[in-house]
């Protein structure tokens, strides 16, 4: 078989299937990876490939069809906070804006909310009693309770929750698996997991992390686990963890029930 | 600590990886109509993933095996089909386009899927063995076994044709 005799390409460069994930990259305002920047700058052909690509302009489609509605609906909440991310990404309406912006009781004005920079993580708690808060500094969680996060950043990036708890343990709390999910920038990004605090009592530091390069959730986890032990195993004095990413900390003050 | 599923985000996906969606599926359809609407099954399909762990290992490659899979099977449907062969140029155009035709027709009718799907990463996309085992999530030696056999199977056809 002589597959290659019709191929076009010349061996060496990128194929439309590493130049699209140049072009991705570009919409995240990410470097590229440094040796296909420097086939890019020493290549005519391919510079001018990814200028094809990155000048297809789709037409302007339905963000919200009837028939995602409906898969919407059957699914649940988790559905609906990623419709209503598309929205926002697609310049949707507005008025559905607030409704991403709340993604649990909006009765609680109190907040949570830690910044750095231009990222900031929101944590909601919702108590065995069915009642949602937004966490304060100086709030107090039970096993048993749930929480869900809101990740705001100022531009788009490969985003995650980790936590590093009194115990030692360093638990991924979002994504679940795989690697870490892209995030739109500029609007606050409801995360789809909830979590279930377990019997561990003190004070868990939660990290939130925004990156512009793709990190699987094992990669976080032992960034977690490698700054947790470094500092004798003690959350409180784990101030950064050692991934290039952008990073906030929230810290949950757990204690027994009442 | 408890959790439930992990799903990636929509809205991130959709910024970088639209255009990309997109213009894949024009390139297999040559419809803009028809890749729009490809374009926007693939995101609705995301959003109803039932095990996002794959997409979310590989965004892309899911994205692209995903959209190259439903332009197949369109252009598997009878009706896309004879849209597809009818564009052709006609025979006082082009020498030999009836038998490239009828070519065409057999090789979508009569190839199994998987070496399909395998031979549009390699000559429509010109795709290396390896990118290709990334979007399809196998091996680089079940790469080049497909291509083989596709390349026989088409070798048959084109031996039919001869001797027909």
């Amino acid at each position: 078989m002589n597959a290659g005799s019709a191929r076009r390409r010349p061996e060496q460069c990128l194929s439309d299937f590493a130049l699209d994930e140049l072009v991705a990259a570009r919409s995240l305002h990410v470097e590229p990876a440094p040796e296909r920047a420097a086939h890019l700058a020493a290549c005519s052909r391919c510079t001018a490939r990814l200028a094809e690509l990155e000048a297809v302009e789709p037409p302007a489609l339905d963000p919200y069809p009837a028939e995602a509605k409906r898969g919407a609906r059957r699914r649940g909440v988790s559905l609906v906070y990623a419709a209503l991310g598309g929205l926002l990404v697609l310049g949707g309406i507005s008025a559905l804006r607030s409704r991403a912006l709340s993604p649990v009781d909006d009765t609680v004005v109190t907040t949570s909310t830690r910044t750095k920079g231009t990222l900031a993580l929101v944590v909601f708690v919702r108590d065995t009693s069915g009642n949602v808060r937004r966490l304060t500094p100086t709030d107090v969680v039970h096993p048993g309770e749930s929480m869900r996060f809101e990740l705001t950043a100022a531009q788009p990036g490969y985003a995650g929750v980790v936590g590093l708890d009194a115990a030692g343990v360093t638990t991924v709390y979002s994504p679940a698996q795989g690697a870490l999910p892209l995030l739109a920038g500029g609007e606050p990004s409801p995360l789809q997991e909830t979590i279930v605090m377990d019997e561990t009592l003190g004070t868990e530091r939660l990290f939130g992390v925004l990156c512009g390069e793709l990190h699987s959730v094992q990669e976080l986890k032992q960034a977690g686990e490698q700054a947790l032990l470094a500092e004798g195993g003690d959350p409180t004095h784990v101030t950064r963890l050692g991934l290039p990413c952008g990073q906030v900390t929230v810290d949950l003050h757990k204690q027994p029930p009442h | 600590m408890a959790r439930k599923q992990a799903r990636p985000e929509v809205a991130g996906l959709f910024v970088a990886h639209h255009r990309s969606v997109y213009r894949r599926a024009l390139n297999l359809l040559g419809d803009q109509d028809a890749a729009k609407d490809v374009c926007q099954e693939i995101f609705v399909r995301v959003m109803r993933l039932e095990d996002p762990a794959p997409l979310a290992a590989n965004p892309l490659a899911w994205l692209y095996r995903a959209t190259t899979n439903l332009c197949l099977n369109q252009l598997r449907d009878s009706k896309r089909r004879q849209e597809l062969l009818s564009s052709w140029p006609s025979e006082e155009q082009h020498t030999g386009s009836a038998d490239a035709r009828v070519i065409v027709y057999r090789i979508l009718r009569d190839v199994p899927e998987d070496l399909q799907e395998a031979a549009v990463y390699y000559y429509v996309d010109e795709l290396s063995h390896e990118e290709i085992a990334q979007i399809i999530g196998t091996s680089r030696r079940t790469v080049g076994n497909r291509l083989l056999s596709f390349h026989a199977r088409v070798g048959e056809l084109l031996q039919e044709k001869v001797l027909s």
